[in-house]
């Protein structure tokens, strides 16, 4: 895993993308302090990290594009494969590398509340607990990133769907005021998601018939709720947003509220994808 | 050593790999051969656990390549066809990290690392990046990538495939010298390689496995004829009426040859059986001088090509002489090759 991690890290410096993105982090953050703190005096550099997530849009799948996918294209994943290293490892020691470069910035801008702090009063904690919420977002989208790269041999194509996928977690907030909540609703989302896990089973089995057959007969199930029980509908919506909503968690600490269920948000969703990269690196291995 | 039980791999519809059996023993080279697409790759691939099975089993040293793929992985050096190296790293670098990743400590690492660099002669360019290097010190580097944590069995999937003909020499000597201290799997469509190098073939066609001997045993598998060209010069029916009196020809066949008045004959006989000396005494009895003479028995690409053979070469089975079939053989390796790259992509 050491090995891997050391490969990673290094490679980030070998070319120019690993120290693109941590001055284009360390920009976002200067310029952000320049119009919060300095213009208009406000000494909360939490404002800062808050303004700023929409660069994590931008920034993570740039950084994981590359991951699993330059492995593949280049032909070094059969190194991989059959050197005596559980693909556990491989992922984790991959997915610590790119936190270590994420967390460069992060570290840098960490100093900036205390530089903060000599012209008027910072608030630590809310300032801290921010950071720790904003690292958690960012290695929450590492993690989808990472997986991402796992699917295709393309970076570009990995980046782009990294994109869409993150896209849509910070939209989903804003989503949430624009779609009613009705039954139908749900049912078109429920439609959407059953057509998804179609597609997904296809792609991991190679199998239309079984797939096809699982989607009719939830399908179905959707629909027979919906003309019998469409009450248990309602609220579905909304629920699948909030769940969505990828860094609503994270504003909830820049309010200065330390809430456990984050943390605990945040740390699930890693482990799930974390899972996923591994089990789609094992799979190929068995297709 | 190692031991390949009932191997089987399908993709879908087609099988890659048929039902293949064999046992691997201690200090020996041993070939893969086949054309292109026959399952050599995934073969290998299946040994070395990038790969899995749809069936069979396979024992490194008694380990269970699938059951403990670690313990199993740690008995074996891969090359696959493409080396798997990284094209911003240094082969120092590289063979540190590779070092790293087979578990070696830091002072197994610098002795090895030095052992490995000096077998494979990389030395000298151990501090250039890789993706300038020329493909046989590639190739080179990651065979010193495969030879780290001292594996005692090397796999190596077409070792020699798109280097110049010095560097296959190199490569060849450079294996053969392993081949002291490790057993070696390697596979080729060249046949002429394989005779060279290994102690033992195995040939595999359409995922199946044809044939297992070694390079001089092989020609029992098949039956076959041997056959003798004579050029020479004289009319069709002096010819033929000198041959009248050797009982063992037989079939003969005369096409006028290059030279003004010359014949090109071609003589069967069963196998092992010479009738040079008659031939010689026969001919120029009859008024017609011998300006030539070769004697064809079944070389190995003849029976590889009689072995893995499809419609074009199963008609021939002892009924043409030798030199057709080479030439067949050339054209099959060419259509062949592009068949693969569309298979890898």
């Amino acid at each position: 895993m050491n090995a891997i991690y050391k490969r990673e890290l290094r490679s980030f410096f070998t070319n120019v993308l690993g120290c693109f993105l941590i001055a284009l982090m360390l920009f976002v953050f200067g310029l952000f302090l320049k119009m919060f703190n300095i213009n208009n005096a406000y000494t909360n550099f939490e404002y800062v990290l808050s303004y700023s997530t929409f660069v994590l849009l931008i920034l993570i799948p740039l950084l994981t594009m590359r991951t699993f996918s330059e492995e593949r294209r280049q032909k070094t994943d059969q190194l991989l494969y059959s050197a005596p290293v559980p693909m556990s490892k491989v992922v984790l020691g991959k997915y610590f590398a790119l936190l270590t470069i994420f967390a460069i910035p992060l570290a840098v801008a960490a100093f900036y509340p205390i530089i903060l702090s000599f012209f008027g009063k910072v608030y630590f904690l809310t300032t801290y607990t921010s950071f720790i919420g904003y690292f958690l977002l960012g290695a929450t989208l590492t993690s989808i990133g990472l997986f991402v790269s796992t699917l295709t041999e393309n970076m570009i194509i990995s980046a782009l769907i990294s994109f869409v996928a993150m896209f849509m977690g910070y939209w989903a907030t804003n989503l949430s005021s624009l779609i009613s909540d009705k039954p139908s609703a749900a049912l078109y989302l429920c439609s959407a998601l059953v057509l998804v896990l179609v597609l997904v089973m296809r792609s991991m089995t190679g199998n239309w018939t079984l797939a096809l057959s699982v989607g009719i007969g939830l399908e179905f199930v959707v629909l027979i709720i919906y003309l019998i029980f469409s009450q248990w509908l309602s609220g579905v919506t909304l629920a699948f947003l909030d769940w969505l909503a990828l860094f609503a968690p994270f504003s909830k600490m820049v309010n200065g509220v330390f809430d456990l269920t984050v943390i605990v948000y945040y740390l699930t969703i890693i482990a799930l994808f974390l899972f996923l990269s591994v089990q789609s690196m094992e799979k190929r291995r068995w297709s | 050593m190692i031991e390949v039980k009932g191997l089987v791999k399908r993709y879908d519809e087609n099988l890659a790999v048929d039902d293949i059996t064999f046992t691997v023993e201690k200090g020996k080279i041993y070939g893969f051969l086949g054309p292109n697409g026959a399952g050599k790759t995934t073969t290998m691939n299946i040994i070395t656990g990038c790969l899995g099975a749809t069936a069979g089993e396979v024992l490194i040293n008694g380990h269970d390549i699938f059951e403990e793929p670690i313990e199993a992985k740690k008995n074996i050096g891969y090359l696959p066809e493409q080396p798997p190296v990284y094209l911003d790293m240094t082969p120092a670098e590289y063979l540190e990290f590779v070092g790293e990743l087979k578990g070696l400590n830091k002072a197994q690492r610098s002795e090895q690392i030095a052992k490995v660099m000096d077998e494979t002669q990389i030395a000298d360019v151990k501090n250039r990046l890789i993706k300038h290097l020329s493909k046989g010190y590639r190739q080179r580097v990651g065979l010193a990538q495969a030879l780290l944590g001292e594996p005692e069995v090397l796999v190596l999937d077409e070792p020699t495939v798109g280097l110049d003909p010095k560097q296959i020499i190199e490569i060849r000597d450079l294996i053969k010298s392993l081949g002291k201290q490790h057993t070696i799997i390697l596979s080729s469509h060249i046949l002429s390689e394989v005779s060279a190098i290994c102690d033992y073939i195995l040939i595999i066609s359409k995922g199946k496995l044809v044939a297992a001997d070694t390079p001089e045993g092989l020609s029992s598998w098949i039956k076959g004829s041997s056959s003798l060209s004579v050029t020479v010069k004289g009319t069709e029916e002096k010819i033929s009426e000198a041959l009248k009196g050797i009982p063992e020809i037989l079939s003969m066949k005369l096409e006028p040859a290059q030279e003004e008045q010359a014949f090109l004959l071609t003589l069967e006989t069963d196998e092992h059986v010479d009738i040079r000396e008659k031939v010689s005494l026969a001919l120029p009895g009859a008024g017609c001088p011998i300006l030539g003479m070769t004697r064809t028995t079944m070389s190995l690409e003849e029976i590889f090509l009689a072995l893995t053979g499809d419609e074009k070469t199963e008609k021939k089975d002892g009924e043409n002489g030798g030199r057709d079939e080479e030439e067949d053989g050339g054209d099959d390796s060419g259509e062949e090759g592009e068949d693969e790259e569309e298979e890898d992509a």
